[in-house]
């Protein structure tokens, strides 16, 4: 590129480090165990995700995540065809957003189908190295 | 001097506020801190979310938080979900810029209350250090092959305002003994230095001649808020409200080249428009306490000066006379300012305000400046290191 005219320059920091929060960590941890969990508002009563120390709804303080059973249904989904650089993937992957019976809010998730509807019930498929991540979920398959 | 026609509805009112703690690396993330500050303003209000009309955000860099679109994403935790939300951005002055723009949302009538918060967690951006989010500020053509660093810019300024005004680095040091002095008085402090002296700061590591690092704030996480109410609200809120009386707020170039080095000329704008408002015209005498924007210790000088709370070249002086100390006739930074407490940049510049609005209120605890106090000023300086803003405050 011809320097006088034009000024390449990337534009990154090398990495950044986020925090998950009191709360989102206490998810995390029971990611790593295996337990699907969302935050507990003690004055609405609400379960929600994405984990949060304050409840969205009323501004309470939230401390406590209980644990939720890992049925989730398909609340809407998509067939992802090609990757970021727009070359055709070798095996599509569904990706859906998934709500879970009396939680607030959801979790964005891969299932494992060729025959994804709405309304389909899914449980997560774990990983058996767990780190603590939301991928600690491979993805989610038909209940 | 030009005439500003300003003419607003409603007379406002700070009636809360709300402060987490100033600190390098917070677990908290950027949303929870922005509750943490919005929740205690509105606790000290004695309000909930629900009765807030509007809520007015302000941030700097996306790229400190290592979010884009900051604003959207803090909107929760401050409150702003299903309301009227709008986030402000003048880089490092939008602390103080964030409180101006919720008066104006009052002031026109269009919101009764509104909740204010401001918020910066500089400690996402880690590698190589958070410094390097300014590497891209700098104009791509003449400035940036040289790779500058934001401290060249502090360092050539300070140098020059030293040059101007015959200036020591000793007397710069003062700024900064004192301001990590009064630190101590505040809950919120990351740095509470109650030993500190001039010698240490002299001593101090080299960064950027003559920058060395006891004269600059650290990187911090944090956040604050401030509830803002239109008069006949806040009578009903509190028997105390702090009023509004005055804001400003004006850019110079960016060009820091084109700019008077020695003198703000920005912050003498922003503060001029303020003063005509609150019905200023001796600053000096009618501001009772001040916190003008101190990341470096000279730009408490500097900005000092451009708020007309000392003559040009006359904040030193007056700092060596202990004049702005907390026991003093101007106390300046008396909650330690930035070089004490820490520089969450949006958040710091409304930290300013909150301090202002406890110390008028006689709330300050340990930090209480001696004399009476009725009118306040806060400011900030920010985006190209050319922007001011200004509020003043009064009982």
């Amino acid at each position: 590129m011809r320097r006088v005219k034009y000024f390449p320059e990337v534009m990154e920091i090398e990495a950044y480090v986020y925090t998950a929060g009191p709360v989102g960590t206490k998810w995390l941890e029971s990611l790593r165990a295996g337990k699907l969990t969302a935050a507990y508002c003690p004055k609405c009563g609400r379960l929600f995700l994405p984990p949060k120390m304050y409840c969205p709804f009323d501004f309470e303080e939230v401390k406590e995540l209980r644990e939720i059973a890992p049925v989730g249904v398909v609340e809407t989904y998509t067939v992802v065809e090609r990757d970021f650089y727009g070359e055709p993937l070798k095996e599509r992957r569904v990706l859906a957003f998934i709500k879970f019976p009396g939680v607030e809010g959801g979790l964005i998730h891969y299932v494992k189908t060729d025959k994804p509807r709405v309304g389909m019930k899914v449980k997560p498929k774990w990983r058996d190295e767990r780190k603590g991540l939301v991928t600690d979920i491979e993805y989610f398959e038909e209940a | 001097m030009t005439s500003r026609n300003i003419n607003f509805k409603h007379r406002v009112a700070v009636v809360g506020a709300g402060l987490t703690l100033f600190r390098s690396k917070l677990l908290e993330t950027p949303q929870e801190l922005a509750w943490l500050a919005a929740k205690q303003a509105l606790d000290e209000a004695g309000l909930t979310l629900k009765d807030i009309d509007c809520v007015v955000i302000g941030s700097a860099p996306d790229a400190f938080d290592g979010v884009h679109m900051k604003g959207e994403y803090l909107a929760e935790g401050a409150g702003g979900i299903h309301k009227p939300a709008v986030r402000v951005f003048v880089g490092g002055a939008t602390g103080v810029f964030v409180p101006i723009a919720a008066w104006w949302h009052v002031a026109s009538g269009l919101c009764k209350k509104v909740l204010a918060v401001a918020e910066e967690k500089m400690s996402h951006a880690a590698r190589p250090h958070t410094q390097y989010v300014f590497r891209y500020i700098w104009d791509p053509i003449v400035e940036k092959p040289l790779n500058p660093n934001l401290i060249w810019i502090f360092a050539m300024e300070m140098h020059r305002y030293m040059y101007k005004c015959g200036v020591k680095k000793e007397d710069i040091a003062l700024v900064s003994v004192k301001n990590k002095r009064n630190a101590c008085g505040h809950p919120s402090a990351q740095l509470c230095m109650p030993d500190i002296t001039v010698d240490d700061v002299l001593k101090s590591e080299v960064l950027v001649w003559p920058v060395q690092l006891y004269d600059i704030s650290p990187t911090s996480d944090g956040a604050a808020a401030v509830v803002l109410a239109s008069e006949e609200e806040a009578r009903r809120i509190t028997d105390t409200p702090v009023w509004i009386k005055g804001i400003g707020w004006t850019l110079d170039t960016t060009h820091w080249t084109n700019r008077d080095l020695a003198y703000p000329e920005y912050v003498r704008r922003a503060a001029e428009m303020a003063y005509r408002m609150a019905g200023i015209d001796n600053p000096r005498k009618q501001i009772d306490v001040a916190e003008p924007y101190d990341p470096f210790d000279y730009k408490e000088l500097h900005h000092m000066e451009g708020l007309g709370l000392a003559k040009k070249c006359e904040a030193p002086v007056l700092t060596r006379e202990g004049v702005t100390q907390r026991d003093g006739d101007l106390p300046i930074n008396p909650s330690g300012g930035l070089l004490g407490i820490g520089n969450p940049i949006a958040a710091a510049g409304l930290m300013k305000v909150a301090e202002i609005f406890w110390q008028l209120r006689g709330e300050a605890g340990a930090r209480q400046v001696k004399k009476p106090v009725y009118t306040g000023l806060a400011q900030a300086w920010g985006d190209l290191m050319q922007a001011g803003t200004v509020i003043v405050m009064g009982v």
